[in-house]
C-alpha cells in the first residue's frame, strides 16, 4: 500500500508566491504613503528667516502659503501660531497652536507657547471639554497617524503570526500571539476613539478682536454677549455667513462665520480623515 | 489558562499595591492634645493621647504632671486614616481631667513603650482660672441654658476680641443652629470647630458645647451685642409637662421638640487709637508681631542671585499685615515675590506669618547693603506704636563666573560646601514665546497625516485576508493533513539521533528511541516494539530485506538484554544499529 505524499515543490512555489505578491503590495503602499511632496524648502527658509527678522507678518504669510501647498505639518501650524502671535493675532495664533497639537501633541515648545497665548485672552471662559481624552488620558499623547500606524503595525504582526502557526504552531508563537492580541485590542480600541475624537472635533477659535453673540443669524437679533479673541468654543451649525456656537457653561448664540476659525478646517481634515 | 492565571494574578497584585500601598508602619509617633487651654476647676477637660505608628504598646502610657487633676480613663480607640493612597492608623487614649486647683500646668510628656523602645510625646500648657462669679456665668438656669461672654470688654479699634457662646445641657438636644447677633461695625469670624466638655454649675455637673467667634470692632464707640439664639431639637423632660397622663417614663417615647434659648447680652467699649506717636504711614495693623529677615547667602558671583525672606508673625488684625516694599538698591536688580500671608485659628484667636521674598541679581562685583525693614503696630498690651525692624544684612558680589573661573585656575582652590548648595526658587523675570522650529526636517514632517484610503483599506484587510487565504489555500491543496505528518516523518531521525547521541547509550532508552522512531516514521501507535513488528511495518513501507534482518536481528538482542536485566548497560552494536536507522529511514516510503 503506497501511499503518494504531497507535491511540496509546488505546493512552496504557490506560497511563496502569495507572500511575494502580497509583500509587494504592502512595500508599494508604504512607498505611496509616504511620497515625498513637491519642494517648499526655500519658501520655508525664507519665512523663517522673515521671522528672525522680525518681520512677522510675512514670515505668517509665507508659512500660510506653505500650509496651502500641501505642507500642513504640525510644525508649520506652530511657526505659523508664533508669528501672527508676535503679529498680535492672538486669535489666529490659539486656532493654529490648537491645529499643531493635533498634529504634534507632545511638543514641549506647543504646550508652553500655547499656555502663553492662553494667558492672553480676556474671556475666562473654561475651554471645552474633550471627555474621550480626559477618560483615556494616554490619547491626548498621540496624534491620530501614530495612533493609526501603530496599530497598522500590529495588525501586521498579529496575523503574521497567525500565518506562522498555520504552518508549525509551537509554545512561543502562542505567547506571542496571545501577547500581540492583547496588543492589537489595546491599539484598535486606542485608534478608534481617537478617530471619533478626531472627526467629531467642532471646536472653534474666535479670531476678531471682539465678536457678538446675537440670538438668532441676523445682524437685528438680540446682543446675548460679547466674546473677545482666542476663546474656543463649540461650533454647531452654519447658517448664511453665520455660526451657532455654545460654550462650557451653556450660553448658545449666533456669531458670523467671518469671526471664528474652526480647528478642524477642510485642510486638517483632509489629512487626518481622508476618506 | 496558565496566562489567564498569571493575568489575574498581575491584577490581583497591582489592585492591592494601589489600595494598600504602604505595609508596615513609617515611624512611631505620641502626640498629647488638649480640647482646651483655658478652664476653671468646675470644669472636665478631655485630654487625648494619640499612639501612630505603634503596632501594640507593652505597657500603659504614663503621663507626667497629672499630679494636680482628677483623672478618668475614657476608653482606647484604634483609628485607621487612608489619605492619598497613605495609610495612617492610630490609636488613642482618652482622659477626663479635672483640676484641682488654678494655676498653669504642663501636662505631659506622655511615655509609652512597644517592648523594645520608649517613646515620648510633646507637653501641653493648661491654665485653670478662677470660677467666674455667679453674674459673670450665671446660676444654673434650669437643663437648658445659654451663655455668652467677650474675652475683653474693652478694646482698641481693630483690635479683634473672643466672643464665645456656651450651651449648658442636662438634656440630650440635636440639629443644632446658631444665630450670630447682628451688630453694625462689629465683624465675626468662626474661630475653629466646636468643643465639648463637662463643667459644674450651681452644683449640676452640665455638658458644655462651646463655639468661639472673633470679633474686630471697626469704628470707636460703645456696642450693645444682642442675645445669641440658639435653636435645637430637645429630647426628654426639660420641666415641661410631658402630655402623658401618668407621667410615666415606661411608656414615654424620647420625641424631640424644638426649642430655642438666648444668651445674656453684652457690651463692648471701643477706644480710638491714640493719635500721639502715630506714624504718618501706619497701616492699622493692631496686635503683637515679630519680624524677622534672612538672606540665603552673604557672597554670591555677579549675575547669580541671593534671595531676602522677611517674616512677619503675631496675633491681632494679622490681615492688615502690610506688603513691605524695599528701595531700591544701586547695582542690583531686585524682583518681589508674591507675598504669602498664611493664618492660623487657636484658642486665642487667629494668628498669622506674612512672608515676603525678594531676589537680587547684582550687576557687579562689590560690597552692598541691604536696608533695614521697618513696620510699626499698636500694641494692644503696652498701649503704644511699636515699631520693629529687620536687621540690614551685606551683601558681599565676586567678579562674573568668568572671573571667578580664571581665579580658580590661578591657584585657588573651591572648598566643597559641607551641606550641598543652598538651593533657591526660579524667579520668572520676564515672558515671551519660545521660537519656532526652522529645521528642515520639520517641514518634512512624519507621521503626521494618515494615508490614502485606498493604502489605509489595504493596510487593515490585508493581513486578514492573507492569512485566511494561506490557510484556506492549504486547506485546499493539503485536506488530509499529510503534509504535517510527512514534516513529523522527516524529523523522526533527527529525534532518534538526538535521544540517543553516543555509545553510552544504554539497551532500554535505544529500544523506547526505536519505538519512537517507528511511531513518527510511519505514523503508527506502538506502545511496546516487537522485532516482529518491525519487521513487518519495515516491509509495508519498502524496506529491502538485508535491512529489515539487520534491524530485527538487533532488536531482538536488545529486547534479549533488557529481559536478562543488562537493560541499563551500552550496546555494543550501536554504530550498527544507527546505520541500519539511518538506511531504512532513507529506503522508507
Amino acid at each position: 500500500m503506497k501511499k503518494r505524499l504531497v507535491p511540496f515543490s509546488r505546493a512552496g512555489s504557490v506560497y511563496g508566491l502569495v507572500i511575494l505578491t502580497a509583500a509587494f503590495v504592502f512595500i508599494f503602499l508604504c512607498h505611496v504613503a509616504a511620497s515625498p511632496q513637491s519642494s517648499g524648502d526655500e519658501l520655508f527658509f525664507r519665512a523663517n528667516q522673515a521671522f528672525r527678522e522680525a518681520r512677522y507678518a510675512e514670515a505668517a504669510k509665507d508659512y500660510e502659503a506653505l500650509i496651502a501647498s500641501g505642507y500642513a505639518g504640525g510644525h508649520l501650524y506652530y511657526n505659523l501660531a508664533n508669528a501672527c502671535l508676535k503679529s498680535d493675532r492672538l486669535g489666529v495664533a490659539i486656532l493654529n497652536y490648537e491645529r499643531a497639537r493635533l498634529l504634534i501633541p507632545r511638543d514641549a515648545d506647543l504646550a508652553f507657547n500655547l499656555s502663553y497665548a492662553q494667558d492672553r485672552r480676556t474671556d475666562a471662559v473654561q475651554p471645552p471639554a474633550q471627555t474621550i481624552s480626559s477618560v483615556f488620558f494616554w490619547l491626548g499623547s498621540f496624534n491620530l497617524p501614530e495612533l493609526f500606524w501603530t496599530f497598522a503595525a500590529l495588525n501586521a504582526a498579529l496575523f503574521a503570526v497567525l500565518i506562522l502557526r498555520v504552518f508549525a504552531k509551537s509554545d512561543w508563537s502562542y505567547y506571542v500571539f496571545v501577547t500581540l492580541l492583547f496588543l492589537w485590542l489595546a491599539g484598535g480600541v486606542s485608534f478608534s476613539l481617537k478617530l471619533y475624537e478626531t472627526s467629531s472635533d467642532d471646536r472653534c477659535v474666535v479670531i476678531s478682536r471682539q465678536a457678538d453673540v446675537l440670538a438668532g443669524p441676523q445682524a437685528g437679533d438680540t446682543l446675548l454677549f460679547r466674546l473677545h479673541e482666542g476663546t474656543v468654543v463649540h461650533g454647531e451649525r452654519s447658517d448664511s455667513g453665520w455660526k451657532l456656537i455654545s460654550l462650557q457653561d451653556g450660553k448658545r448664540g449666533w456669531i458670523r462665520s467671518a469671526d471664528v476659525g474652526a480647528i478642524m478646517d477642510n485642510r486638517l481634515r483632509q489629512k487626518l480623515i481622508p476618506w | 489558562m496558565r496566562v489567564r492565571r498569571t493575568l489575574s494574578g498581575l491584577f490581583l497584585a497591582v489592585l492591592l499595591t494601589a489600595v494598600f500601598p504602604v505595609c508596615g508602619f513609617a515611624g512611631v509617633s505620641v502626640q498629647l492634645l488638649l480640647d482646651k487651654s483655658e478652664a476653671t476647676v468646675q470644669d472636665t477637660i478631655t485630654l487625648r493621647l494619640r499612639v501612630s505608628g505603634a503596632g501594640s504598646l507593652a505597657s500603659k502610657p504614663r503621663i507626667q504632671g497629672l499630679q494636680n487633676f482628677t483623672v478618668a480613663a475614657g476608653g482606647t480607640s484604634s483609628h485607621i486614616e487612608i489619605i492619598n493612597f497613605s495609610r495612617n492608623e492610630y490609636i488613642e487614649y482618652l482622659y477626663y481631667i479635672q483640676a484641682r486647683s488654678k494655676g498653669t500646668f504642663q501636662i505631659g510628656p506622655a511615655e509609652v513603650s512597644d517592648g523594645a523602645k520608649a517613646y515620648r510625646s510633646n507637653a501641653v500648657t493648661l491654665t485653670i482660672r478662677d470660677v467666674p462669679k455667679p453674674q459673670d456665668q450665671g446660676q444654673a438656669e434650669g437643663p437648658l441654658f445659654l451663655k455668652a461672654a467677650l474675652s475683653k470688654a474693652s478694646v482698641y479699634v481693630d483690635e479683634p476680641v473672643i466672643y464665645t457662646v456656651r450651651l449648658y445641657r442636662l438634656l440630650k438636644v440635636s440639629n443644632l443652629s446658631l444665630e450670630i447677633p447682628d451688630v453694625s461695625g462689629l465683624a465675626f469670624k468662626k474661630i475653629g470647630e466646636p468643643i465639648e466638655y463637662q463643667s459644674v454649675v450651681g452644683g449640676q455637673p452640665y455638658d458644655v458645647l462651646e463655639l468661639r467667634y472673633e470679633v474686630v470692632p471697626a469704628h470707636r464707640g460703645r456696642y450693645r451685642i444682642p442675645p445669641a439664639t440658639m435653636v435645637m431639637a430637645v429630647y426628654g423632660s426639660d420641666g415641661r409637662r410631658s402630655g402623658f397622663p401618668f407621667g410615666d417614663p415606661f411608656f414615654s417615647m424620647p420625641r424631640p421638640r424644638p426649642r430655642s434659648v438666648t444668651s445674656n447680652p453684652l457690651e463692648l467699649s471701643v477706644s480710638p487709637l491714640p493719635a500721639e506717636g502715630r506714624p504718618a504711614n501706619f497701616s492699622s495693623l493692631v496686635g503683637s508681631y515679630t519680624m524677622s529677615s534672612q538672606l540665603d547667602k552673604d557672597t554670591v558671583a555677579a549675575g547669580d542671585t541671593a534671595s531676602l525672606s522677611v517674616t512677619i508673625e503675631g496675633r491681632g488684625n494679622v490681615n492688615r499685615i502690610p506688603d513691605l516694599s524695599l528701595p531700591d538698591i544701586a547695582g542690583i536688580k531686585t524682583y518681589a515675590d508674591q507675598p504669602d500671608l498664611k493664618t492660623e485659628a487657636d484658642e486665642q484667636g487667629y494668628k498669622g506669618t506674612k512672608t515676603m521674598k525678594w531676589a537680587f541679581v547684582p550687576q557687579k562685583e562689590g560690597t552692598y547693603v541691604i536696608p533695614s525693614l521697618s513696620l510699626t503696630y499698636f500694641d494692644t498690651r503696652a498701649k503704644y506704636y511699636r515699631t520693629i525692624r529687620t536687621p540690614a544684612h551685606a551683601l558681599k558680589v565676586l567678579p562674573g563666573a568668568s572671573a571667578q573661573a580664571g581665579q580658580t585656575s590661578a591657584g585657588i582652590q573651591p572648598q566643597p560646601a559641607p551641606q550641598g548648595k543652598l538651593k533657591r526658587e526660579v524667579v520668572e523675570v520676564g515672558r515671551d514665546i519660545l521660537p519656532g522650529h526652522t529645521g528642515l526636517g520639520d517641514l518634512h514632517a512624519g507621521l503626521q497625516a494618515m494615508p490614502a484610503p485606498a493604502v489605509f483599506w489595504a493596510l487593515m484587510l490585508l493581513p486578514p485576508l492573507l492569512c485566511l487565504g494561506i490557510y484556506s489555500g492549504r486547506k485546499l491543496v493539503n485536506p488530509s493533513g499529510a503534509y504535517e505528518e510527512h514534516i513529523r516523518a522527516k524529523g523522526a531521525l533527527k529525534r532518534f539521533l538526538k535521544q540517543c547521541p553516543s555509545r553510552d547509550a544504554a539497551a532500554e532508552t535505544l529500544l523506547d528511541a526505536c519505538r519512537e522512531y517507528f511511531n513518527s516514521r510511519f505514523r503508527v501507535t506502538l506502545g511496546t516494539l516487537t522485532p516482529e513488528e518491525a519487521a513487518a511495518i519495515l516491509e509495508n513501507h519498502g524496506v529491502d530485506g538485508s535491512s529489515r534482518d539487520r534491524c530485527k536481528s538487533m532488536l531482538t538482542e536488545l529486547t534479549g538484554r533488557i529481559y536478562t536485566g543488562q537493560g541499563d548497560r551500552p550496546f555494543d552494536r550501536y554504530d550498527e544499529l544507527v546505520s541500519v536507522i539511518r538506511e531504512i529511514d532513507r529506503q522508507g516510503r
